[in-house]
């Protein structure tokens, strides 16, 4: 199997959790925000697959991205809930709405 | 020296010890009746000082008869001052019996009188409980055995004359007046103090029996002599302070009985007596000088009063000077022989005026007049005293007069002084002098007619018995008999077997040209007719020589601009620094507010402030927005990975 450059991975990596990083910190919509924390989350599996030709086995870092996936799946679901949960009491989603812990 | 507040007497006889003891017991007795007078009741408190002084009297006789050769003197230690012991001493001598007969039975009689005159005094017990501290501070000084002693009795002669003087507290002549002789005998009684110093100085004893020996000492200093006259000057009210004795007049009149016979001015006299051998011959000069000017003085300031008590007053000053005058010649016999005989008197001529003033409720002279008859018992009296006064031949008063005059020629020949031949002749012509004012006043009061419109002469009447008794005992006293057979001559009498017998010139013309003087000035007195009270002449004398003026425009108005300066002074510059300091104070307060304020509060408040804004900034950063958090929460992961790689 032809071997990639494993730099390359690292720049997607990079460029992806970057966008994350950035829709994290931009957007208001607290579903956004959610669909941002995912990106990173894939950006690091990107990084972990990527890192994973170098293992004698091949198989520690994928391993550890299905891992990350089954969290992020249950982290997902969790989120979702409460998202919805706080729509329900304040009416929005919109983050910078949500100053309740100011007080 | 004995055990503390041991009385040991130095002749140790029993009957010695027995005299003692009585001596003491006189001294405290009239003390004693200070007390007890004062709180008695108002009706027992006269008995009841009548009965202690008449217990005094038969006690001081029986001392007096019975006196030995030695005096008695009594010593006990009282303070000891760093080493140096002050002792408290009495003397019981001849002199010392014959002042205390004197002070009792003057004051006896004064106190008999005044049961009747002051009937209608509410504070009759305080009366009387005065007059007792009055006769035992007297006796004190009579009986003072050193100097310290006869000062501290000497000042409560002072005290109770004080409040005698000024009974009727509320006339504020009186008050004024006792106040005058308080003050005036302060300053006599501070030369007298430091006499008493100087005397301690260079002879390191007060005692008057060790002081007595004279062949210890070659010539006392004058200083010494003249400081303790100074107390005499005071006490015996000689020129320059004779002011206060007229004024003392405002007193109760028995009050001035006494205290022109026996109790207050005799003090100064009995002073000069104790003290002869301190008298330096230049002292002596002095004496005799201010002795002499005195009698002259009150001789003419009693011609032309028209008070009845103010001429008798200066009659007093005049014979006090007389007394001196014969105290600095060294004539102690004469002076004591004339104190003694002034005693009853002088006494009896003051019952008398009281016996008038009580009948006629006036003390102006002018307005009496006729009174013979209608006071047959007081004229006669009063014209008994007079002429031992003025010195009419049969009266006691000229035998003592004969005795200091006498001495005094004899004194002129020996004294080697220039103007001393002047004296005598002064002390003579005041003896005529005497004989005018008295004639003057025998004549406004008893002869002539009656002029006083406010009591009606069918309304002037005798006193009781009470009053007359003492005046009647003091009239017989004042005849010639009781002191000397020979009514011309005192020689060889009784008297001067206590006193020491004054050496007498032979004068052969002296007792005619001294009768002839009293004639000739009591012809003067009754045939003189009353001159314009406007003359200046009269002024002079009714105003005393314009003593009391003078005080007033040399000493008591520039000591008063002086107080009046000192205090401005005290207010601008005393009181200025004390407020300069205040308000000094007072700003450096606000300074001290304002560093505290901007200072230290500043530096809390600052404090404050500054954590103020810094937990603003902190709360800042607390938005509760989810995404700065974030942000932040990344920078500094940011800043941390920074740091580590």
């Amino acid at each position: 199997m032809q071997s990639v450059d494993s730099h390359l991975f690292l720049i997607v990596g990079a460029a992806l959790f970057s966008i994350g990083l950035a829709v994290v910190l931009l957007k208001r919509h607290a579903i956004v925000v959610l669909m941002g924390i995912e990106l990173m989350l894939n950006a690091v599996n990107i990084n972990l697959v990527a890192f994973s030709q170098y293992d004698p086995d091949r198989i520690q870092g994928q391993m550890l991205a299905l891992f990350v996936m089954v969290v992020a799946a249950a982290e997902s679901a969790v989120a979702l809930a409460i998202v919805l949960q706080v729509y329900r009491h304040f009416r929005t989603a919109q983050l910078d709405e949500l100053n309740e812990l100011r007080q | 020296m004995d055990e503390w507040g041991y009385l040991r007497p130095e002749t140790p006889t029993f009957f010695g010890m027995l005299q003692s003891l009585l001596a003491v017991c006189l001294l405290l007795l009239p003390f004693v009746g200070f007390l007890t007078v004062s709180l008695a009741s108002r009706r027992l408190a006269g008995p009841l000082a009548v009965g202690l002084t008449a217990l005094g009297l038969i006690g001081s006789i029986g001392l007096a008869v019975s006196l030995p050769e030695q005096p008695i003197t009594l010593q006990a230690d009282w303070a000891t001052l760093s080493g140096i012991s002050f002792g408290i001493g009495f003397r019981v001598d001849g002199l010392a019996g014959l002042m205390l007969v004197i002070v009792h039975g003057v004051a006896l009689l004064v106190q008999v009188y005044s049961l009747s005159y002051l009937l209608d005094e509410p504070r009759l017990s305080r009366y009387f409980a005065y007059l007792q501290l009055f006769i035992g501070a007297m006796l004190g000084i009579v009986l003072a055995g050193n100097l310290l002693v006869m000062y501290a009795f000497w000042e409560l002669v002072g005290l109770a004359s004080y409040l005698l003087i000024g009974f009727y507290a509320d006339r504020p002549a009186a008050s004024q007046a006792a106040k005058k002789a308080f003050l005036m005998n302060r300053v006599g009684d501070m030369g007298m103090l430091i006499g008493i110093f100087l005397t301690y100085y260079y002879y390191d004893t007060l005692d008057l029996a060790q002081l007595n020996h004279t062949d210890l000492y070659a010539v006392a200093p004058t200083a010494v002599g003249l400081c303790l006259f100074m107390g005499c000057v005071g006490k015996s009210a000689q020129f320059p302070l004779l002011t206060w004795l007229p004024d003392a007049m405002e007193g109760p009149t028995p009050v001035s009985a006494l205290l022109h016979a026996a109790t207050m001015v005799a003090a100064g006299v009995f002073l000069l007596a104790r003290i002869q051998p301190l008298l330096s011959p230049d002292a002596r000069a002095v004496i005799v000088l201010i002795g002499t000017i005195t009698t002259f003085w009150g001789g003419y300031s009693a011609l032309f009063q028209t008070d009845i008590k103010k001429v008798l007053a200066f009659s007093t000053v005049s014979q006090l000077g007389l007394m001196v005058a014969a105290m600095g010649m060294g004539n102690v016999g004469g002076a004591l022989f004339h104190l003694l005989t002034h005693a009853f008197f002088k006494a009896g001529l003051f019952l008398s005026a009281g016996s008038v003033i009580h009948a006629v409720h006036t003390q102006d002279m002018r307005q009496m007049g006729g009174l013979r008859r209608a006071l047959p018992v007081t004229f006669v009296a009063y014209t008994v005293c007079a002429a031992a006064l003025a010195g009419v031949p049969l009266f006691s008063g000229f035998l003592s007069k004969e005795a200091i005059l006498g001495g005094a020629f004899a004194w002129a020949e020996t004294a080697g002084i220039s103007l001393a031949a002047g004296v005598p002749v002064l002390l003579l012509l005041s003896s005529g002098l005497t004989a005018l004012y008295m004639a003057r006043q025998w004549r406004l009061i008893f002869l002539g007619q009656y002029q006083h419109e406010a009591t009606p002469l069918s309304g002037v009447h005798e006193a009781d018995g009470l009053m007359r008794v003492p005046v009647v005992i003091l009239a017989l006293l004042s005849v010639a008999f009781w002191f000397s057979v020979n009514p011309f001559s005192a020689h060889g009498s009784w008297v001067f077997g206590i006193l020491p017998l004054p050496a007498e010139a032979e004068l052969p013309w002296l007792p005619p040209v001294s009768v002839l003087l009293v004639l000739l000035g009591g012809w003067f007195g009754v045939r003189l007719r009353e001159p314009n009270p406007t003359r200046l002449y009269v002024q002079l004398s009714v105003q005393y020589g314009f003593l009391d003026r003078a005080y007033q425009w040399y000493i008591i108005t520039p000591a008063i601009k002086a107080a009046t300066l000192l205090n401005r002074a005290d207010q601008r510059l005393v009181d200025g620094a004390v407020n300069g300091a205040g308000i000094g104070g007072v700003v450096l307060a606000h300074l001290v507010h304002a560093v505290d304020r901007f200072g230290v509060d500043g530096l809390v408040n600052g404090a404050a402030w500054l954590a103020g804004r810094l937990g603003r900034l902190t709360r800042s950063v607390q938005n509760g927005r989810v995404q700065s958090y974030i942000t932040v929460a990344v920078v500094g992961l940011l800043i941390v990975l920074w740091w580590i790689l």
